[in-house]
């Protein structure tokens, strides 16, 4: 604080010499954006019954970033730009205003949504914009819509129309496991492979249109690819021995994984070209939960090689390998952001489990949950959220939180235990 | 010397006070200070005046005796409207922290950052203002490269409009307040 107080006397003293005044703002309010959605404007004969803003409103209020308002508080419901009082949404706080109107497309099985998104404060059309959707599911097509105004107000990607996968174990009335895969917000969950067995450790391919999952259906651990929309799945080449962690390149080119052909437990990398494993690291102790950087140069994975579990990098061309954590006895599991600063892992501490961020370069460590049994981050492809599985009275469930610690939720699954989240890339290009 | 002539205005001022009631004026063309003039309705205030400021006051007969203690004084007097002077300077970068403290408060309050935010982006906006604190001109001189976080530091700036409690100096704004820059720089 002082050294602030300190700085900032420094830049006005600097400035009062050279008498250009330069005054430095580096922080805000905390305050989330405040926005209002207008219901949608329905020029068909029979609406639909749900209702596009409120999927919307909810898709932006998911995770802490805005807060929006409802209908019931509007002073007017504008149609179009010539009916917006400016100042009535000023009074009412507002930031960012949306209006739109939805109408029948080319077949009868389209919704066409016509939308603007208004900039309140500067009293100015920021964006107009076209999306069109299937009117079976206007869920899709309303996450489309919030992911376009998420990027437009906050210049990253938004997530509404992400996708997480999970496995889910159900025992009764037998036991049986589930590799699912649902909407971000809990809705549209199926099923895409049920076994028996054991199901473990879902990735997905960078392309979002297939998983990568350990299977336990022969009797032993193999890692089978599967393509999601269509159903077709094979088996990778199976070694003696575990075969589990499988975890894709950036360019879905190889699959990072763990064998223990040779003994012990190391990373090796599977070519799908020619179906061939190349060992990457050699070492006597354990060594496994790959996670590709996002430039695909470097590995990060977990190994008790210093005698605990611990977080180490591997650069893939020399094979050099670095060791990221010294805090604790037990980090594992850990997971590049999107923006390879940092990664997210489980780290110990007083006994307790909780997952943590840290720092690449500065190698500062930020816990993140307060909770105590967390495991499987997974982080949502615009780095802002991390989904983990966790413990909620002795059941297995999903809970999320965002990167900063500030906004935390639980994720509405499937009866049964889930475990084991990954979250999908972005599956709809919704930038500029 | 100097202590003496002091006491012998004192108590002829205390005189003239004591007159003021009946006939004012010429107890000050003794005095020719013109402030003092001035403030001739407020009795307390004269009588203040003349406590503090009997030595400046007082006519010094020119005597050679007297010239080594003028020159002294002269010396003195030179000093002390240096050291005025500075302190002057010292509180004018005073006022300029303290006002650029209150800006800076006030667009803090406005300000949203976007999640896009991050620890290097820079904004830097130019604004122009009238001096009842009212933004009558907005440019953005430097741009982050992310369109998001332009547009949340042209909002903040929008969203004050009015920076409220800008009394100051006409000439402190002049100098510094009619056109200054906003940086904006997150921490984190």
């Amino acid at each position: 604080m002082i050294l602030r107080i300190l700085t900032s006397l420094f830049i006005i003293y600097s400035s009062f010499l050279s008498s250009d005044l330069r005054i430095e703002i580096t922080k805000g309010i905390e305050d989330p954006i405040r926005i209002a959605i207008v219901p949608i404007a329905w020029n068909l004969e029979n609406p639909p019954r749900e209702y596009l803003h409120q999927i919307i409103s909810s898709d932006l209020e998911s995770f802490g970033e805005f807060v929006s308002l409802s209908p019931k508080e509007m002073l007017s419901l504008p149609n179009s730009e010539q009916e917006i009082f400016y100042r009535d949404w000023k009074l009412l706080d507002v930031d960012y205003l949306v209006l739109g109107t939805a109408s029948g497309g080319e077949n009868a099985q389209e919704i066409v949504v016509n939308f603007s998104l208004f900039n309140v404060t500067r009293e100015r059309l920021m964006k107009r914009s076209i999306s069109v959707g299937s009117a079976s599911y206007l869920n899709a097509l309303a996450h489309i819509i919030s992911d376009r105004i998420y990027n437009e107000i906050n210049g990253l990607p938004g997530i509404s129309s992400t996708k997480i996968s999970y496995i889910n174990q159900n025992s009764l009335p037998e036991l049986k496991y589930f590799l699912r895969v649902a909407d971000i917000d809990g809705r549209n969950d199926s099923s895409i492979f049920s076994s028996s067995e054991p199901l473990m450790s879902p990735s997905w391919s960078s392309d979002g249109k297939r998983l990568a999952y350990v299977s336990f259906e022969e009797g032993t651990s193999r890692i089978f690819i599967q393509e999601i929309y269509t159903g077709k799945r094979k088996g990778l080449k199976l070694e003696r021995g575990i075969n589990s962690s499988p975890n894709w390149s950036p360019s879905d080119k190889y699959l990072a994984a763990v064998l223990s052909k040779e003994g012990n437990p190391d990373i090796f990398r599977y070519d799908l070209e020619n179906d061939k494993w190349k060992q990457l690291t050699d070492h006597f102790g354990i060594d496994t939960e790959p996670d590709w950087s996002p430039d695909g140069r470097k590995i990060i994975f977990t190994s008790n090689r210093s005698g605990s579990p611990q977080i180490y990098e591997m650069n893939v061309s020399n094979k050099k390998i670095r060791r990221k954590t010294f805090e604790g006895t037990y980090n594992a599991r850990a997971r590049y952001t999107p923006d390879g600063k940092s990664f997210v892992f489980v780290h110990r501490r007083d006994g307790l489990f909780h997952i943590a961020v840290q720092n690449l370069r500065t190698g500062k460590l930020q816990i993140l949950t307060d909770t105590t049994l967390d495991e499987s981050p997974t982080i949502s492809p615009n780095g802002k959220v991390i989904i983990y599985a966790t413990k909620d009275k002795e059941k297995d469930i999903l809970a999320g939180i965002s990167i900063d610690g500030k906004t935390r939720f639980i994720l509405p699954t499937n009866s049964g235990g889930v475990r084991e989240p990954s979250w999908s890339p972005l599956l709809v290009s919704t930038g500029n | 010397m100097g202590l003496v002539l002091s006491f012998a205005n004192f108590f002829q001022i205390d005189n003239l006070y004591s007159l003021n009631k009946i006939e004012p004026m010429p107890a000050y063309l003794v005095f020719e200070k013109p402030q003092v003039l001035k403030k001739i309705a407020n009795k307390k205030a004269v009588k203040k005046q003349i406590y503090e400021e009997p030595v400046i006051a007082s006519p010094i007969p020119e005597t050679a005796d007297t010239r080594a203690e003028l020159e002294n004084i002269k010396m003195e007097k030179d000093l002390l409207l240096k050291e005025i002077i500075n302190n002057e300077t010292k509180s004018f970068v005073e006022e300029i922290s303290f006002f650029s403290n209150l800006i800076r408060d006030q667009v803090i309050m406005n300000w949203k950052q976007p999640s896009s935010a991050q620890k290097g982006m820079t904004v830097e906006i130019l604004i122009t203002l009238v001096p009842t604190g009212e933004i009558i001109q907005v440019n953005l001189t430097k741009s982050s490269g992310n369109q998001a976080f332009d547009n949340s530091a042209l909002n903040a700036v929008q969203k004050v409009s009015k920076f409220e409690n800008l009394d100051m100096g006409r000439k402190l704004f002049d100098n510094h307040f009619r056109k200054f820059t906003l940086v904006f720089n997150p921490e984190n």
